[in-house]
């Protein structure tokens, strides 16, 4: 058994919990099982070393470093996708489920509250981000860096702010 | 206008156009350097900020992960394991040394044969003596600072070694060409000592070069990947490695 043998026969018991993981972020299920082996190649071609406890953090992180780049590259795809033309829109269904009106007053309410947010302290706008992103309050806190108790504190004074903002715009 | 329960369904439909506003999502570099605090308070704070833009990468960073597979049937693990252990095995194939025989005589075949066995020995003993490498070896490359935990130490390379080395990077971008330089690090003013031009990059995401280390004395390199595009070259990546007897 040489060397990627070894380190793939103690991975093999995570495969599973790493294709579960790339689901999470919205990739098809054969996308999360490509990402996965990529994932499995990559460490067990790695020169590194790693037993017991350690394999499976080496793994986790090799498998963030993954979702982090295929997540980009959707990013990058979105970016650099060609607006269809109204003409080629034209020919297609209307599946809308929403009246005009209702369209237009959703758009107009995810306007302000994105301006309403830029408008917040800058130690108060990333966590809120993520907070209306739905993220949990351990993942802002680790994403960003912070404590959760910062988090907290911080979503809890930018939450009073929102609510005054909306008070004072409405008419 | 909007209540509080309606504000994630708002915040995520203009979402798109927001990040179309602030532009691509911070780099790997900007988020490994901000999760290990390395940056300065006002840097860490632009960082944070662009990547609030982008929930579905904090979360990538933060997620905990599943305590179970819930994804897989356990006869699609067993295929993905069986497909998984054949692509660890796969190698690139060898290129053909020998044209196609042709037909010839017995007794020229035993003496070509004799010929060529003679011809292999000698030079396999030549090779011995010299201490020449015997073959070339694979080494796929991670990045500085990009090959997880515990791998801080330098790629180690032996000396006296043929190496395919197969540096691998992701660029942001694609540039119209990319370079890879040798240097010798550890020194006061590291210097160039060989530079690959016009590297192609592999649909596998890795850049490689052949590199014998039969004339490098032992010690620290760097291999620094560049794209290059209108003149200029942008450092992509860095490689350390260091070359040490076998």
């Amino acid at each position: 058994m040489n060397d990627g043998d070894a380190k793939l026969e103690r991975l093999l018991p995570y495969y599973g919990r790493i294709v579960t993981f790339f689901t999470a972020f919205g990739f098809s299920r054969e996308d999360a099982r490509d990402l996965t082996q990529d994932v499995f190649l990559r460490v067990c071609r790695s020169v590194d070393e790693y037993r017991g406890d350690a394999a499976w953090a080496y793994l986790q992180q090799a498998a963030r470093r993954v979702a982090i780049n295929a997540i980009r590259d959707r990013h990058a795809l979105k970016r650099n996708a060609v607006i269809e033309s109204d003409d080629a829109l034209a020919g297609l269904p209307d599946d809308r489920t929403t009246s005009p009106d209702r369209a237009v007053e959703e758009r107009e309410a995810s306007e302000w509250l994105h301006r309403a947010v830029d408008r917040l302290d800058d130690n108060q706008r990333p966590p809120m981000r993520l907070y209306l992103a739905e993220l949990s309050y351990e993942e802002i806190a680790s994403s960003l860096g912070l404590t959760v108790s910062a988090v907290k504190s911080r979503l809890n004074q930018a939450r009073k702010r929102l609510q005054e903002m909306l008070r004072e715009d409405e008419p | 206008m909007i209540n509080e329960s309606e504000w994630p369904k708002a915040y995520r439909d203009g979402l798109e156009d927001a990040q179309r506003r602030v532009g691509p999502p911070p780099t790997d570099e900007q988020l490994e350097r901000l999760q290990r605090g390395e940056l300065p308070q006002d840097e860490a704070d632009r960082i944070r900020e662009r990547l609030s833009y982008y929930p579905e990468l904090a979360r990538a960073i933060a997620m905990p992960f599943p305590e179970e597979n819930t994804a897989l049937a356990p006869e699609e693990l067993e295929a993905d394991i069986a497909a998984l252990r054949k692509k660890l095995h796969e190698q690139p194939e060898a290129p053909a040394v020998f044209p196609a025989p042709r037909e010839r005589s017995h007794a020229l075949s035993i003496a070509a044969a004799i010929l060529v066995s003679i011809a292999i020995a000698g030079i396999a003993i030549w090779i011995v003596r010299r201490g020449e490498p015997r073959g070339s070896v694979t080494r796929v490359l991670y990045a500085d600072g990009h090959r997880g935990a515990g791998a801080q130490m330098p790629i180690q390379l032996s000396t006296a070694t043929d190496y395919l080395l197969q540096p691998v990077f992701r660029p942001e971008r694609p540039y119209a060409q990319y370079r890879l330089d040798l240097l010798q690090a550890g020194t006061a003013s590291p210097r160039v000592i060989r530079s690959y031009q016009d590297v192609q990059r592999q649909a596998n995401g890795t850049y490689p070069i052949p590199l014998t280390t039969a004339r490098l004395t032992p010690g620290l390199y760097e291999l620094v990947l560049y794209g290059v595009e209108g003149g200029a070259a942008n450092r992509l990546a860095v490689y350390t490695m260091r070359v040490s007897a076998p």
